[in-house]
């Protein structure tokens, strides 16, 4: 496993480089002062009409316009000074390996007399430092509330303290292992799986433990629990990267489900500052409108809400491709929609001896 | 004290049909010309025999002989001359600026006060004189309309105020908003009337009528305190939303300067005084 050999340090690699990034904006704004200069600092605007689809990223990206937040301005010292506190705020729980959630940091604040005015404040302000900086707030060590879990034969090596060098099979717990903090900053040993599989919900997540998908298929499984969290989309792009692993995806078949496999594949419009949240290799492979007629799914009538999400999605950049644009006529043809547990109807072992093998072979082929 | 008023004749302007034909009746000259210049005050040699020209009056007339259609021309012209002098005031008993303003300030105790008097004017042959004062802030409450304060010859009157002219003046004629006063600026406003007949609508003595000629000088006199009114809150306002400014300014860039040389890993925090002094010397302007 040469490769994984090379992916290690990897973690700690990145976190240099986000250390090395805080340091510096303190530094520009240190130099600035020392220069008579009233502090200011220039960051890609995040407004809709700077968001762009790049077909080449296959994300989407900000594009040139900038903005500029300067002391000088009354109305920007304050969003400055809260932007330069979180960054130093992360920079400390970076070096000192701990984490924090987003609701952490707002009260934080309050011991600096630097009190955000509401969570959406200070939430704002961690997205402006991600833009600042060039990473995401997994990287500094701000993490929101996940349930997002994986399983399956994949050695990990814990970086955070008390843990350090402590390995840990991921098949250790049969109900999966959360991917937290400390999951999120673990380094790569080994892995004997040669693929993986994220699924949307909790109980087909479990089916498939206790049908040993991990095992006949040689399968790292995650459960995304919905739409996948960042630190679960990023998990994702680290396998598929560093393990070179192809990753499958498998929602429900409705346009929300359609859109959970999108956002892993080509990221979200919200997360444009950011690289390497998505996994552009990544393949959906169910449950398709067109399983739906061609297994004789159980199935429900397409509500108004999921017509007009099918309609947003077909004017979607990301939605392009065959498959996608395919899929979505389907829906709006036979408008029905099914369930991933709508495969029990033929028995609870159907989709993983007769569906599953069928479709992945299928996702290779396109 | 005051000095006392001393006693005087008429002012020609506004004077009515039946006053004139009192005047006539009693009067002991014997012509025109001797008449104007003994029953009114300000009229010498020279304008009354503009006046009589202007009023196609001869000036040798002798009074008495007027014919019905005289009389009447000679009212008219009254009215309309333009060339007479203004009222002698030295019948009337104004406080004067300086009264006012101790007045109100004594009463008040406000944080701005403005005071006028305006020349003596008249009305039917009346002088009479509108002094104005405005207050604002400090002892002034806000309340929901403007504080108004109403004297007759140094009289407080209490009653009836929304029939008086300067209420019509202060809540209906005054473009507040144009002096800078919103309905929630803590401004009252003193009015005091001095004249030789308070034109008075009732026997009640309450109210002051809706007099063109005083309502005019009400109006202008308030404007002039009001100009100075809206000065003084401008430059208020300009001060408040600096030190505010300022006070932005020196919470937040000790704080940059601070949370970034930990950042940078410096030791030493950068010094911010220069650029608060920039900003404090904007102030001062």
């Amino acid at each position: 496993m040469s490769k994984n050999e090379s992916s290690r340090g990897a973690v700690r690699e990145r976190k240099e480089k986000v250390l090395t990034s805080l340091q510096n904006l303190g530094e520009r704004i240190y130099r600035q002062i020392i220069a008579g200069e009233f502090p200011w600092i220039k960051m890609p605007s995040r407004s809709i009409n700077n968001i762009l689809y790049d077909q080449k990223l296959r994300q989407y990206i900000l594009g040139n316009r900038s903005v500029r937040r300067s002391s000088r301005n009354i109305r920007h010292i304050r969003p400055l000074t809260q932007l330069i506190w979180t960054a130093m705020f992360v920079n400390d729980l970076t070096r000192q390996s701990k984490t924090s959630t987003l609701r952490d940091v707002f009260y934080s604040a309050q011991a600096y007399e630097m009190s955000f005015t509401d969570q959406q404040e200070s939430d704002n302000l961690i997205t402006d430092l991600e833009t600042v900086i060039g990473y995401s707030r997994e990287d500094f060590n701000v993490f929101p509330e996940e349930r997002s879990a994986i399983f399956g034969d994949l050695t990990i090596e814990y970086t955070i303290p008390g843990y350090e060098g402590r390995r840990l099979n991921l098949t250790s717990h049969p109900d999966g292992m959360m991917i937290g903090p400390a999951l999120t900053g673990a380094e790569f040993i080994d892995c004997k799986a040669d693929k993986v599989i994220a699924i949307e919900k909790g109980g087909l997540f479990t089916r498939f433990i206790e049908e040993r998908v991990h095992i006949k298929h040689k399968a790292l499984l995650v459960h995304t629990a919905g739409q996948a969290p960042r630190a679960t989309r990023s998990f994702l792009r680290r396998l598929n990267q560093e393990l070179g692993l192809p990753v499958y995806i498998f929602t429900d078949g409705d346009p929300w489900g359609m859109h959970i496999a999108m956002v892993i594949i080509s990221g979200s419009a919200n997360a444009a500052h950011l690289r390497d949240l998505n996994t552009p290799d990544a393949k959906w492979f169910g449950v398709w409108a067109s399983d739906i007629v061609e297994y004789k799914l159980p199935s429900d009538k397409l509500t108004e809400l999921d017509i007009k999400r099918l309609h947003e999605l077909r004017k979607d950049p990301r939605y392009e491709g065959k498959i996608w644009s395919r899929e979505i006529e389907t829906f709006m043809r036979i408008k029905k929609k099914a369930e991933q547990e709508a495969f029990s109807r033929y028995g609870l072992t159907y989709i993983v001896d007769e569906y599953l093998p069928a479709k992945l072979e299928m996702a290779d082929s396109y | 004290m005051p000095k006392p008023p001393s006693e005087t004749t008429p002012h020609p302007h506004g004077i009515d049909i039946e006053t004139l034909k009192r005047m006539i009746e009693a009067t002991d000259s014997k012509t025109m010309k001797e008449f104007m210049k003994k029953h009114f005050q300000r009229v010498g040699e020279k304008i009354a025999r503009r006046f009589l020209e202007f009023a196609d009056v001869g000036i040798k007339k002798n009074p008495k002989r007027l014919t019905q259609d005289e009389i009447v021309r000679l009212v008219n012209a009254l009215k309309n001359y333009d060339g007479f002098l203004p009222p002698d005031a030295s019948c009337l008993s104004p406080l004067g600026k300086d009264l006012l303003k101790t007045g109100i300030k004594k009463e008040l105790n406000p944080e701005f006060v403005a005071v006028h008097q305006r020349k003596p004017a008249a009305y039917s042959g009346f002088p009479f004189i509108v002094e104005v004062g405005v207050a604002y802030g400090g002892g002034i409450l806000k309340t929901d309309g403007i504080l108004l304060y109403r004297f007759a010859n140094r009289i407080p009157l209490l009653f009836d105020e929304a029939s008086d002219i300067s209420y019509k003046v202060v809540n209906e004629l005054m473009n507040w908003r144009h002096y800078k006063v919103t309905p929630e600026t803590p401004i009252a406003v003193f009015i005091h009337i001095c004249s030789l007949k308070i034109p008075y609508k009732t026997v009640g003595k309450e109210f002051i009528a809706d007099r063109p000629e005083v309502e005019h000088e009400i109006l202008n006199a308030l404007r002039e305190v009001a100009r100075q009114l809206a000065l003084f809150l401008s430059r208020k306002h300009h001060m408040e939303r600096e030190r505010r400014r300022l006070d932005v300014f020196s919470k937040y860039l000790p704080k940059i300067a601070s949370f970034s040389a930990k950042l940078a890993n410096r030791e030493k925090i950068p010094d911010v005084k220069k650029l608060l002094g920039s900003i404090a010397k904007y102030v001062e302007e």
